[in-house]
């Protein structure tokens, strides 16, 4: 919870920070200049725009370097191909070739206008491809098809409908689907489980590029009205802060995934080795060796049985403290042996059912067999009726698995996080496989304890050293 | 087949003698861990296969393996060891000619399996239906983990490589229990005899989703042979204790 939100506020600031530069920007200088005076932007305009000119240019070639590098995709290109039209086709972009607006003619600078919104949507469509490739935000199918047909058929309409004066209706529609999708996004960000640098300065980017868009565009709609502000300047200086915004992704984002690797590997390490102390109790191990000295009086075989059973936990037991991950046939057998080895020392009035429907996903290593332990242990199992049952199954969203007896139970708020043990398998299930642990017991009746282990790949390709 | 057996404990070759060399098909050397005197050896016989213990005095025992891979490029090599040895441990020159890694307490079932793989044998397993129902792989009695689970085998023999549904194995084995109960039974008893067929090495059961089929090739079975030869071979009756086998009773005893 903490961790969520320190997010919110933080990439908060982060994402409506461009924006509120872009539109503060255009104020101040809206203030300084009411109405466009081409003296007044000819001197500034060849400053800054060459500015913007060689901004958007290293832009440009920055994201065709990385998808030479194969590091960026399409999206990175489609994004910066339409921010290179949105600010390099604008009718402000006209003062850097020392065209004069004034004496340019109208349905030339509609054209641009059309085509300078057409990078706008591109950008758009860009960042939603990317959002929706990379980060998986689920989208209903009547959303993409909306949210990608509206801009396009406002693109359609927008010269004919420039041309009857009327392109704000065009602009109205897009702005209130650019807010809505970048809502939308940012409350996935927020409650998503990712704490990813360059998700979020993407989505402000986005916001920042579409801020400018609107801005021209309302600027030309409604000169007088709205600030009409063809000022290159404050087009440059986003563009330079698009830019900068950028370049801090790739390198935060880069450094703060090392940072998480690092972070992950050690809670990993320490979770692990937890397990294999565990395991090695010489408590256990001298009652093992007691319960073999009597089977072998009772019969060598069964002795024999005895040995080669302890042997096959005991090199489980080892082999944990390399391996995270396992089948889950493997945690099975060793569930299977630990209790066998259980009913050595006591002979086990209860039932092991394995009701298994699905089997082909991996578990972290002893990471049932603890639970199975717990209940064996707690649940005081004496009764000829009763049992534990392990079920797993698969459901759309993922594997299921229930570990459940009709032992003794206990008071669900009376157990401590940290307490027998289950504190570290809940964390190396989430860690490993972002699986969701879920205690629910009822005194009298029994415990069961539900994992789902989400499909979709593991966080980390560690799961052996 | 001629197999060298190298430790330097003689309580090892003992056991390795006592335990696990019970047929005379294979010849078998101990050797203490003396270098010397196992390349001499080797290099004057043909030996397939060397059992070689891992942490000795004289001589290390993946040392030694790359030795006798030099002497003779196509002996096959098993690790017996107490240690944690894994494949990727083993020198990359040394691997292919790994046959298997078999840890100490050695497990007869781990020996055997990799006696197979480098026979390229197919593991059996023997199946006996008269008087009794039990299993075995190479003269070892096999112990299922549930009477049930021994029981879903039993009809899968019955049912010759025909495929059982979940449907018709629980009618035969829990007829008279509520059907969500006998799905959870059903599923608990095909997973044991999973694990343990798994463990045996003999994967004569194929696992469909819901259906399961009893692989022959796998199977040497006294009941196939009496229908073959349509005769009866005694008295015994026919897998006694199963209360579904009185038709299969029936049509053996139209055999005589």
């Amino acid at each position: 919870m903490k961790e969520i939100r320190k997010s919110t506020t933080f990439y908060l600031l982060t994402t409506l920070a461009p924006l509120l530069v872009a539109f503060s920007l255009s104020l101040a200088l809206g203030l300084n200049q009411v109405r466009a005076n081409p003296a007044y932007h000819a001197t500034i305009a060849t400053v800054c725009g060459t500015a913007l000119f060689a901004t958007a240019m290293v832009i440009l070639v920055e994201f065709v370097a990385h998808f030479f590098n194969h590091e960026a995709s399409w999206n990175t290109f489609i994004v910066a191909a339409g921010l290179l039209l949105l600010v390099g086709v604008s009718p402000d972009s006209a003062y850097l070739f020392g065209i004069d607006i004034a004496t340019t003619a109208p349905t030339a600078i509609h054209l641009m206008l059309t085509i300078s919104q057409l990078g706008l949507v591109l950008m758009m469509l860009g960042f939603f491809r990317f959002f929706r490739h990379d980060y998986h935000i689920p989208l209903e199918k009547s959303e993409i098809v909306v949210s990608y047909l509206i801009p396009l058929l406002g693109l359609t309409m927008f010269y004919p409908l420039a041309m009857a004066k009327a392109e704000y209706v065009v602009m109205f529609i897009d702005a209130i689907l650019i807010f809505y999708w970048s809502i939308r996004f940012f409350l996935y960000v927020t409650r998503a489980k990712e704490d990813n640098a360059t998700f979020y300065y993407s989505n402000a980017i986005m916001f920042a590029g579409l801020g400018i868009g609107i801005i021209i565009a309302f600027g030309h709609c409604f000169p007088g009205y709205f600030l009409h502000i063809g000022i290159p300047s404050l087009l440059a200086l986003v563009a330079v802060l698009l830019f900068f915004a950028i370049y801090l992704t790739f390198v935060v984002s880069k450094t703060h995934d090392a940072y998480k690797k690092a972070e992950y590997e050690r809670q990993l390490v320490s979770l692990q080795s937890v397990v294999f102390k565990e395991q090695i109790k010489p408590h256990f191990v001298f009652n093992v060796l007691n319960a073999i000295k009597i089977a072998y009086r009772k019969d060598l075989s069964l002795g024999e049985q005895a040995i080669d059973l302890f042997s096959k936990y005991l090199r489980s037991s080892t082999e944990a403290a390399s391996i995270y991950l396992v089948p889950l046939s493997k945690e099975l057998d060793l569930i299977s042996w630990y209790v066998e080895l259980e009913s050595l020392k006591v002979p086990s009035p209860y039932r092991v059912i394995y009701n298994i429907d699905a089997f082909d996903f991996e578990v972290p290593y002893f990471g049932l067999q603890p639970l199975v332990e717990n209940a064996i242990k707690h649940a005081k199992l004496d009764q000829e009726e009763g049992y534990i049952e392990i079920s797993t199954s698969e459901e759309e969203e993922g594997y299921h698995i229930v570990i459940s007896d009709n032992g003794i139970g206990f008071e669900p708020s009376s157990i401590a996080k940290g307490s027998y043990g289950m504190g570290n398998v809940a964390n190396r299930f989430k860690l490993l496989l972002h699986a969701s642990f879920l205690i629910d017991s009822t005194p009298g009746k029994g415990t069961s304890i539900t994992i789902v282990i989400p499909k979709g790949g593991h966080h980390h390709e560690s799961h052996r050293r | 087949m001629k197999a060298i057996v190298v430790d330097d404990e003689t309580n090892a070759l003992h056991y390795f003698l006592d335990q696990i060399v019970t047929d005379g098909k294979r010849e078998y050397h101990f050797f203490k861990d003396d270098p010397k005197a196992i390349l001499d050896y080797v290099r004057d016989h043909e030996v397939n296969l060397a059992f070689l213990d891992v942490k000795m005095p004289r001589i290390d025992g993946l040392e030694l393996a790359s030795a006798l891979l030099k002497l003779s490029p196509s002996i096959k090599i098993a690790f017996v060891t107490g240690i944690n040895l894994k494949l990727e441990d083993i020198d990359e020159k040394t691997r292919p000619n790994v046959a298997g890694i078999i840890y100490k307490p050695i497990d007869p079932v781990e020996f055997e399996k990799v006696i197979a793989s480098i026979n390229d044998e197919v593991p059996i397993l023997e199946v006996k239906t008269f008087g009794t129902f039990d299993c075995f792989v190479n003269g070892r009695i096999v112990r299922f983990s549930s009477s049930k689970a021994k029981e879903l085998l039993a009809l899968l023999v019955v049912y010759e490589g025909k495929s059982l549904t979940m449907d018709q194995a629980i009618t035969a084995l829990w007829p008279n229990k509520d059907l969500d109960k006998a799905k959870i039974l059903y599923r608990d008893a095909v997973w044991r005899l999973r694990s343990t067929l798994g463990q045996v090495g003999v994967p004569c059961v194929s696992f469909g989703r819901a259906l399961l089929t009893l692989r022959k090739d796998y199977v040497s079975c006294d009941y196939y042979e009496v229908i073959a030869k349509r005769k009866r071979p005694g008295e015994e009756e026919f897998l006694p204790s199963y209360e579904w086998s009185l038709p299969y009773q029936t049509q053996i005893d139209y055999l005589k």
